[in-house]
């Protein structure tokens, strides 16, 4: 074997079997103990109390016009917009009644939208207000830092096109709301199992970040009294320096978090729906479903999962590339929507997909550049699915195109999510503060989800 | 050799196990570091070799205060360079006689990223041209490419070649660094320029605006127009102006065609078979376009030009733009020095980068010298008290290994998990990198809103505690001649190979019976004489609740206890 880096959890369960942990200490590590208060919460609610919203972060703009493509007669306009990216109509998966049908490597969506349980939210993108040709050539309210993928990133997570700043999102502020309507749940309602993000950060909360196997804990703390001692009196030291103390609150915040939910993941809650091997998002989305099925345990009634994968800034190689990630795609939605079913949870669950922007029609030879709209997934048990939005005419230089084939959007940002945060639990006012340019926009409710 | 980890921990559950809480005796520290006025020349130099090297040792210390900083720099501009390529081969042989040992019969000599990161901690860990590393690994996070990137993740041998070519210009110049960058074809493939072709329009197929695009945004000029300071210049409605347009990216795209593998014939620039991922990238001049080229700011490539005229014509743009200085002086200066420099420190240093006082643009080596020797690095904290930024994870593991002695038998550094960590060199997730350079930790809003920390990007919950933890095992557990290390046992869980790589904290074990002493020098080598008497004073409580008798276990909880305090973790 040429690496022989330590497996680090079977370094510290030999720790413990070696009694170096609460063996014969009077008080129990009080994290320990914690936890076990965590466990012993009575368990309130039936599923039926229970909403969790998954969004997923298709990093680099996802090409999603060779997503969801026209099948019927509109196929010819796509096809002299693609050239070469075109894919071919033989091979499109249809989705009857729609006139549209999926990538050929996404069957598991093809069956899930014959059970209408997929919305397809088209050209979406970020606007200040409804824009067409004309305003984009005048500059009339055009976004800052269109096709920028940092910014645009920043912006598909705070809903505030003018606001570049990464320190707040829809989801935080939709927490700060549900700490109001949901006081009893005391565990977070935004977990992020792909670290830092924008999206779930709100002017009060903010998000916590684990693993697909759960929260990390924190070893010095499990292993022995003593040394959680000395961990907790040098946090209590006093810190005048800003990043010290920003430092010491993410810790005890991370720790006190890891503690309350312990328990509920030794052992590793059991999913038993299979999810591919290698499959970044998979196993990110298998770690949802272990947070989903403890959910009821620890008292949780409205969650919000962050995931995401990176990959799809397909300027290059886009034939060889975007199928496989779109076939990623497709086999850990599917594993995830079945692990649901599983839980009994798919009418509870409601997944949808985020990327930063759309891709131009036209080639660059091998690849394509940044667009704007573009086409993004609902899927879910109390999904309506169905097509939702105004199909855009996939023509370069055509009414939709603001420049060499980027899509002007036609359905805002704010429009395509509101209906699944209205399912997750904001109320119709709250839907202004979570999207505060909402009201801008003609469709308060595009009628995807059915609760 | 197998050794047995239970021993040694049963063991240790009898040390831990020894002692009630709070029986301390001893007077606290009776040190020379405290914090009481002026540092000592051997606290300053700590401090100066936390931002020059990848972690000081008790011998560079000294050495910085025997020579003083300045000539320590302009040692090591002149130091010849540690290479990481060269350390592959070796190892590619090794894999394939272990290949064959295996009975495969489809062996060959293939090197990975765990090679390559191998090479790279072998070598910042030992080689004497700290500096050069240290701003070349600074210049990773800038000119990011990533072998996360599917076509250069089997590429271990190109991504080193890579890292050498930041090594070359760590002290160059900056133009000819860009020039290196945009011909690699390791950043052809990771920015997508190369086997970029002029517009067929017929087809509907115009030049990838990638390298154009980040070029500019990351690489030289940002977005905004700055002063000469890096603030923001604003007009008068107090908006930002932008560097460039859509229309620019176009111009700029058109600029970089014509560019495939230095290996492949020009009439195959169509076929996508890979290549020479090693040698720059050549022209094929039937692929470039020929055409005038408005780039940004007006400004005007001729037609007829050839593909490297119009490249170095065009960077020579980029290059003289008035952003850059600010810029990269300021990337250079979080990456080193503080996470929020002063205008007036950017300033200064930009005024080097524009002129390093022989009437040369972009002499790097000047600059770097002019971060390292600003008056506001020298004040810290004393000229502002947010001054600072956290250590990157990839930066406390080589302070420990470093200022420790970290080593394996074999000399090699395979023990490290970059996935859980965050960080690798050259392995960040996109071109933004690890983090950004103005990512702002949410806690920092309401106090601090003008406040930026990028490091915090890979502070989330999970990666921060892994974190954590990784340095304090290591610290505590990896420690040459520990009881629990050399005790064999067959059924261990855990071994300690000739590969495991171990402290050798020599000095510190010298110390261990005289905790005070242990922890003065440890305030010396990690918090450059900053340890606040309330970390001292809870460190040397723990430590004299050990019995004497177990050595490695007060050395090793004294570093690990320090090097997860805050107070070590935002270096100053």
């Amino acid at each position: 074997m040429k690496q022989q880096s330590v497996n680090r959890r079977a370094f510290l369960r030999s720790l413990m079997a070696a009694g170096v942990s609460t063996a014969g200490a009077v008080g129990a590590l009080s994290t320990l103990s914690r936890a076990h208060a965590a466990s012993s919460l009575a368990v309130k609610g039936s599923p039926a109390d229970y909403k969790a919203l998954v969004t997923v972060f298709l990093y680099g703009g996802n090409d999603s016009f060779n997503m969801i493509v026209p099948s019927d007669s509109r196929y010819a306009e796509y096809a002299t917009a693609r050239t070469n990216m075109a894919v071919p109509q033989a091979q499109l998966l249809n989705i009857p009644g729609t006139g549209f049908g999926l990538h050929p490597s996404m069957p598991g969506l093809q069956g899930l939208a014959g059970e209408s349980r997929v919305a397809m939210g088209l050209n979406v993108g970020v606007l200040q207000a409804p824009t067409n040709r004309s305003d984009y050539e005048m500059g009339r309210a055009i976004p800052p830092q269109l096709f920028s993928h940092e910014h645009q990133q920043i912006v598909w997570q705070n809903a505030r096109p003018t606001a570049l700043a990464s320190n707040e999102g829809w989801l935080g502020r939709a927490a700060d709301l549900m700490e109001t309507a949901y006081p009893q749940q005391s565990l977070p309602f935004n977990v992020s199992l792909q670290g830092s993000n924008t999206l779930q950060v709100g002017p009060r909360s903010v998000g916590y970040a684990a693993t697909p196997t759960g929260p990390v804990a924190l070893d010095v703390v499990e292993e022995n009294e003593d040394l959680a001692t000395v961990h907790d009196q040098i946090l209590n030291q006093p810190y005048s320096h800003p990043l010290m103390q920003e430092h010491v609150a993410i810790r005890r915040r991370a720790l006190d978090i890891y503690t309350r939910y312990a328990s509920a993941f030794n052992p590793l809650p059991v999913i038993s729906t299979p999810f591919a091997e290698g499959n970044e998002l998979a196993s990110q989305l298998q770690g949802v479903a272990r947070f989903i099925a403890v959910s009821q345990q620890l008292g949780i009634q409205r969650q919000a999962f962050f995931v995401g994968i990176g990959g799809f800034d397909t300027h290059s190689g886009q034939l060889n590339d975007h199928p496989g990630l779109l076939a990623g795609l497709d086999s850990a939605i599917q594993s995830f929507y079945n692990a649901t079913v599983e839980l009994g949870m798919a009418n509870n669950v409601t997944l949808l997909t985020l990327s930063e922007f759309g891709r131009t029609l036209g080639s660059n030879g091998d690849g394509t550049d940044h667009g704007w709209g573009g086409h993004q997934l609902v899927v879910g048990g109390a999904v309506n699915g169905g097509i939702y939005g105004q199909a855009p005419t996939l023509v370069i230089g055509g009414p939709d195109d603001a420049d060499e084939g980027r899509l002007i959007p036609t359905l805002a940002l704010e429009e395509f999510l509101a209906p699944a945060m209205r399912w997750y639990g904001v109320s119709e006012s709250d839907l202004d503060v979570v999207f505060p340019n909402l009201n801008r926009f003609d469709q308060r409710d595009l009628g995807y989800m059915t609760g | 050799m197998r050794l047995h980890i239970l021993t040694g921990l049963s063991w240790l559950g009898a040390v831990v196990s020894c002692c009630a809480l709070g029986q301390v005796g001893e007077p606290l520290f009776t040190d020379g570091f405290e914090q009481t006025g002026q540092a000592s020349p051997q606290a300053s130099a700590s401090k100066f070799l936390h931002r020059a090297t990848f972690g000081p040792t008790m011998a560079e210390i000294d050495r910085v205060v025997a020579m003083g900083e300045a000539a320590w720099i302009d040692e090591q501009l002149a130091l010849p360079v540690s290479w990481t390529r060269p350390g592959l081969a070796p190892l590619a042989e090794r894999n394939y006689q272990e290949c064959l040992q295996d009975g495969d019969l489809d062996c060959d000599r293939y090197v990975d990223p765990l090679d390559r990161q191998n090479i790279w901690w072998q070598t910042v860990i030992a080689a004497p041209d700290q500096l050069r590393h240290r701003v070349a690994f600074a210049l990773s996070q800038l000119f990011v490419v990533s072998d996360r990137n599917g076509e250069l993740i089997d590429f271990a041998e190109a991504m080193a070649a890579y890292y050498d070519l930041l090594l070359t210009h760590s002290f160059g110049n900056y133009r000819d660094l860009l020039g290196d960058v945009t011909t690699s074809p390791v950043m052809g493939i990771y920015l997508t320029h190369i086997r970029n072709r002029k517009a067929v329009p017929a087809l509907n197929i115009r030049p990838d605006e990638n390298y154009a695009r980040e070029v500019m945004q990351l690489f030289t000029i940002g977005l905004n127009q700055l002063n000469p300071d890096g603030t923001l210049i604003l007009d008068d409605a107090g908006q930002s102006l932008v560097t460039y347009t859509q229309a620019d990216i176009a111009g700029m795209a058109r600029v970089f065609t014509g560019w495939t593998f230095a290996d492949v014939s020009c009439e195959d620039f169509e076929y996508d078979d890979g290549g020479d991922l090693i040698t720059p990238m050549q022209a094929c001049e039937a692929y470039h376009d020929t055409d005038a080229k408005v780039i940004i700011d007006g400004a005007t490539l001729p037609s007829g030009q050839t593909a490297a005229a119009d490249l170095n014509a065009a960077l020579d743009v980029l290059f003289t733009h008035p952003n850059v200085g600010p810029f990269v002086s300021r990337r250079l200066i979080q990456r080193l020095v503080t996470s929020n420099p002063t205008p007036a420190y950017i300033q200064r240093v930009a005024t080097v980068f524009a002129d390093n006082g022989s009437g040369v643009r972009g002499d790097l080596g000047a600059v770097v010298k002019a971060i390292l020797l600003d008056p506001e690095a020298a004040a810290g904290t004393s000229g502002y008290a947010a001054f600072g930024k956290l250590r990157e994870p990839l930066l406390r593991l080589s302070n420990l290994w470093r200022t420790f002695d970290g080593r394996s038998e074999v000399g090699e550094y395979y023990d490290y998990q970059p996935t859980m960590a965050g960080q690798a060199v050259l392995s960040a997730p996109s071109v933004f990198n690890f983090f950004l350079p103005d990512y702002q930790p949410a806690g920092l809003r309401g106090s601090q809103p003008r406040l930026v920390a990028p490091e915090f990007q890979l502070a989330s919950d999970d990666k921060l505690t892994f974190n954590q933890n990784s340095i304090d095992l290591n610290a505590r557990y990896f420690i040459d001649g520990a009881p629990w290390v050399e005790a064999e046992d067959e059924e261990a869980e855990v071994e300690f190979g000739p590969r495991t790589v171990l402290l050798h904290p020599a000095a510190e074990l010298a110390l261990a019976s005289n905790p005070e002493a242990l922890l003065n020098r440890l305030d010396l080598l990690l918090l450059a004489g900053t340890m606040s008497t309330e970390l001292r004073q809870n460190v040397l409580a723990r430590l004299q609740q050990i019995p004497q008798a177990y050595p490695y276990v007060r050395v090793g909880e004294a570093i690990a206890h320090v090097m997860t305090s805050p107070e070590y973790l935002i270096q100053r």
